[in-house]
């Protein structure tokens, strides 16, 4: 019952979203207001039902309905309801839909929110989302349907029974006899969730990820509709600037989220292994990152009309892009992909959709409708270093897609060899670049729009420069000599200290005009300024997990130690003393865990008892998956992370650790946090300007005018 | 005197071995301290490389059984005195390219790196010329307008007779 009324919805959906693509596009040619209505109101039919779509699974899930392939594929009796939960998301059927019904959410969110604003926008908007959304779930239904259930096949004749899978009852014939399998035999072979995705981070990391790029639709689709209607003025940037942020917001939230997952789950003493499908997701940000900006020189100087145009287009496709590289098998190999079954259709899809806004874009432009207002720039201005933002995250998104899917694709290709590259590959290309970024980032905020004296720059650069300059004679002083990390922190902190002289200089300039006391003036100097301040903070943030970067990665510590019960390894200032280990412990969901036990030492105190475990999953086929978590005295100043890499093959008395002093990592969640709030801050609508209260004189014209 | 030199001759003849064997014993053993390889040596060879059944994992992590064979193999070879860049070399011929975390191969590290930095390059030189383009137009225009502006006559006699007065 479950699995039709799941089926239906979708089927509704897909129906429903054909239909608003058809009335949307019809309304708006034929000047039809009747069809317009009707394709919206089409569009907005698609939340409730894919709603219901996902409550049908949701349902089937905790129901344990193992007769639903995906229910049998992602959880067993086992499974805790927590994470029967997150199994929504667990495996491709799933978390396709699940990508679908944020989608929709999006358009409904869009909608309520533009409709009277932007008749002229809205119903091409509606076109664009829902012939979107109508491929998603078309491949939902057609290709990766979640509610496909397992049948018994029997032959009358012979009494050979054969499992087959089919989304609908199939038919029976005079030899062949369609029954359900044995609930009990299901129940036993179901295969539990993916022990890799059994982390707190994993009901939050992927929600935030899909909302951050199916938010991406909402500028991408404002953008499809100016260029289709020619209402190329500022409207669809005004408009979707908060949506915009709000994609930005939970992109960084999941890319953060998923960081702290793979430092948890993974195993490896890292957050960030530039793993294709990590890169995947922080492309799309890095053209989101260079689009929040730009569009800023369109609305202040009427500039880069087509540039952003051709962001827009970027963010979205490389959204595309990335889910059809992570989920079409493209990045196990060039060839896998074909051999999945989404991978072509996906791939078409993305090249479609790529070719025909880069074609709308091309012939606006040609038609000479996007002509930039102001065709002059000045070398020392805002705009230019906005510019040049805007060359070196184009160039970071050139580099990155290079060595995660360029450069593998070409060589097996055209060279028939496979390659990967590796974090030593990455970090060189993208080290000077990073660095060119936050040196604008420090520049930038004291540039005026039009254009600055190189005086009045300097001027301005003198208190961060100084700050600088102290900062660097701390830290040779505290004992940091390599040039790399010195260079590195220094960049990072001058990019700091711009941003919090120019808060002190707004605060005290508040303080003068208004003799606010300075917590008050600086409440009211956000408050008022959410969009520049909060941008500020975001600064802020993204120069702490610079700090946190810098750190954990330039002086990280590492050691691997085969060491017997008692005995103490001395690391990094550390005492770190192996007392032994709980093995064999069986957890509720039926994992086997060891569990080593370890004291921390520092200056002959014992600061902390360590946990480190491996836990065994065992498989319905009886094979065992191990994961290995890690455990970690954490402070401001480091991490003291410890793995148990082996100790049964050794012998019950002696184990082997691999232990890793991350220094200052928390930063970089801590700077995240900043980065989030700041983008909270700059995202909230500003309030309305306070209404004069002197009473203006009215003539008689301008009354009756 | 013959004698002593048939004494001699004897002793170099018993002697020389010895001391050969002495010396290659402590050959031996000096050789066997310097190759002790420790956890931290196999990994910072295994960090530069890649599992091959997971993919994406470096080595130095990974804890299938392939990979711990692996990582056996790197110790092996490293306590035969090969040193890192001959055992990459080993894997790469057994395992192919995919097994290293960068290509060793010229014609692909060429791919990789070099079309990278044109790229780079390129992007940089792009941006820089737009910026230059836009700056040489606003100078332009600039003084165009100077030369083309259109006053009023009124304002351009009291503009001259403020010149003349001074």
């Amino acid at each position: 019952m479950l699995a039709e009324l799941g089926l239906l919805a979708l089927a509704l959906t897909f129906a429903a979203a054909l239909y608003a693509v058809v009335a949307s596009v019809l309304g708006m040619l034929r000047n039809l207001p009747r069809w317009t209505v009707s394709g919206r109101n089409a569009a907005l039919l698609t939340t409730p039902l894919l709603l219901l779509s996902l409550i049908a699974l949701l349902t089937a899930l905790l129901g344990q309905e193992y007769q639903i392939s995906y229910v049998h594929s992602v959880s067993d009796p086992q499974t805790p309801t927590f994470y029967r939960i997150t199994a929504l998301w667990g495996s491709q059927d799933g978390s396709l839909l699940f990508w679908s019904f944020t989608m929709s959410l999006f358009t409904a969110g869009a909608i309520a929110l533009n409709w009277r604003t932007q008749p002229r926008l809205m119903p091409y908007t509606i076109a664009v989302m829902m012939a979107t959304l109508a491929f998603f779930v078309g491949l939902s239904l057609f290709l990766e349907n979640p509610f496909t259930r397992y049948w018994v096949q029997e032959n009358t004749l012979t009494g050979e029974r054969t499992a087959i899978e089919s989304a609908l009852i199939p038919p029976a014939s005079d030899t062949t006899l369609i029954l359900a399998p044995s609930e009990a035999v299901l129940a036993r072979t179901a295969n539990g969730l993916n022990p890799l995705l059994r982390h707190f981070g994993m009901i939050i990391h992927p929600p935030m990820l899909y909302l951050g790029f199916v938010g991406f639709i909402v500028p991408f689709a404002f953008a499809m509709a100016a260029l289709a209607s020619g209402n190329l003025s500022l409207d669809w940037i005004k408009v979707t600037r908060q949506w915009t942020l709000g994609a930005w917001l939970f992109l960084s939230l999941g890319l953060l989220l998923g960081g702290r997952w793979a430092y948890d789950v993974l195993g490896w003493g890292g957050y960030w292994g530039w793993d294709p499908v990590e890169n995947a997701a922080f492309l799309p940000w890095l053209m989101g990152t260079a689009l929040l900006h730009s569009v800023m020189v369109q609305e202040r100087r009427g500039m880069l009309k087509v540039w952003n145009m051709f962001l827009v287009i970027a963010t979205f496709t490389s959204v595309i892009f990335g889910t059809f590289a992570t989920r079409s098998g493209l990045i196990e190999s060039v060839h896998s992909f074909a051999r999945s079954a989404i991978g072509l259709p996906m791939f078409l899809f993305w090249s479609s959709m790529t070719l025909i806004s880069l074609t709308l874009l091309f012939w606006r432009w040609s038609r000479g409708e996007l002509k930039d207002e102001r065709q002059n720039v000045h070398p020392l201005s805002r705009e230019t270093l906005f510019m040049l933002n805007n060359a070196v995250f184009l160039t970071l998104f050139v580099f990155i897609f290079w060595g995660s899917f360029g450069a593998p694709i070409v060589s097996e290709l055209f060279i028939g060899t496979e390659i990967s590259l590796g974090i030593k590959y990455f970090n060189q290309v993208t080290a000077p670049l990073f660095a060119i970024m936050y040196l604008l980032m420090g520049v930038a905020p004291l540039t005026a729009w039009g254009s600055t004296t190189a005086r009045k720059l300097g001027g301005l650069l003198l208190i961060p420069l100084g700050l600088t300059a102290a900062t660097g004679v701390i830290l040779w002083v505290t004992g940091v000599r390599s040039i790399g990390g010195l260079f590195g922190y220094l960049l990072v902190a001058f990019a700091g200290f711009v941003v919090l002289d120019e808060t002190v200089r707004g605060v005290r300039a508040r303080m003068r005009a208004t003799r606010e006391n300075p917590l008050v003036a600086m409440w009211n100097l956000f408050g008022r300024g959410r969009r520049r301040y909060g941008g500020y903070l975001v600064h802020v943030g993204i120069v702490v997990i610079g700090i946190g970067v810098i750190g954990s990665t330039l002086y990280q510590q590492e050691t691997q130690r085969t060491m017997q019960i008692g005995e103490t390894l001395d690391f990094g200032g550390y005492a770190l003393t192996f007392n032994g280990i709980d093995s064999g412990q069986i957890a509720v969901d039926g994992r086997i865990l060891d569990i080593a036990r370890l004291s921390l030492a520092r200056n002959g105190n014992v600061i902390d008892e360590l946990r480190p475990r491996r836990d065994l999953f065992l498989q319905a086929d009886g094979s065992a998956m191990p994961m290995t978590i890690a455990a970690a005295h954490s402070t401001l100043e480091n991490d003291f992370y410890v793995l148990l890499v082996s100790w049964q093959e050794i012998s019950p008395n002696q184990a082997t650790f691999k232990v890793y002093i991350n220094p200052l990592i928390n930063l970089v969640w801590l700077g995240g946090l900043v980065l989030i709030i700041g983008t909270v801050i700059a995202t909230t609508p500003a309030p309305a300007p306070q209404r004069q209260t002197a009473s203006i004189p009215t003539t008689a014209g301008v009354a009756h005018a | 005197m013959r004698k002593w030199a048939s004494i001699f001759r004897r002793g170099a003849i018993y002697c020389a071995p010895t001391i050969m064997i002495l010396l290659l014993a402590a050959m031996i053993v000096q050789t066997q301290e310097v190759r002790v390889i420790t956890d931290d040596d196999v990994n910072a060879v295994a960090k530069q490389m890649f599992c091959l059944e997971c993919e994406n994992i470096p080595l130095d992590v990974c804890g299938t059984q392939a990979c711990i064979q692996w990582r056996a193999e790197i110790r092996r070879q490293l306590q035969a005195g090969s040193t890192p860049e001959e055992v990459f070399e080993y894997f790469r011929v057994n395992h192919g390219e995919h097994a290293l975390a960068v290509p060793r191969d010229p014609l692909l590290w060429g791919l990789t790196n070099v079309t990278l930095w044109v790229m780079g390059a390129l992007a940089l030189i792009l941006a820089i010329a737009f910026i230059v383009q836009r700056s040489r137009a606003s100078r332009t225009q600039a003084v165009t307008a100077i030369a083309t502006v259109d006053l009023p006559a009124d304002y351009l006699k009291q503009l001259e007779q403020d010149i003349a007065n001074r």
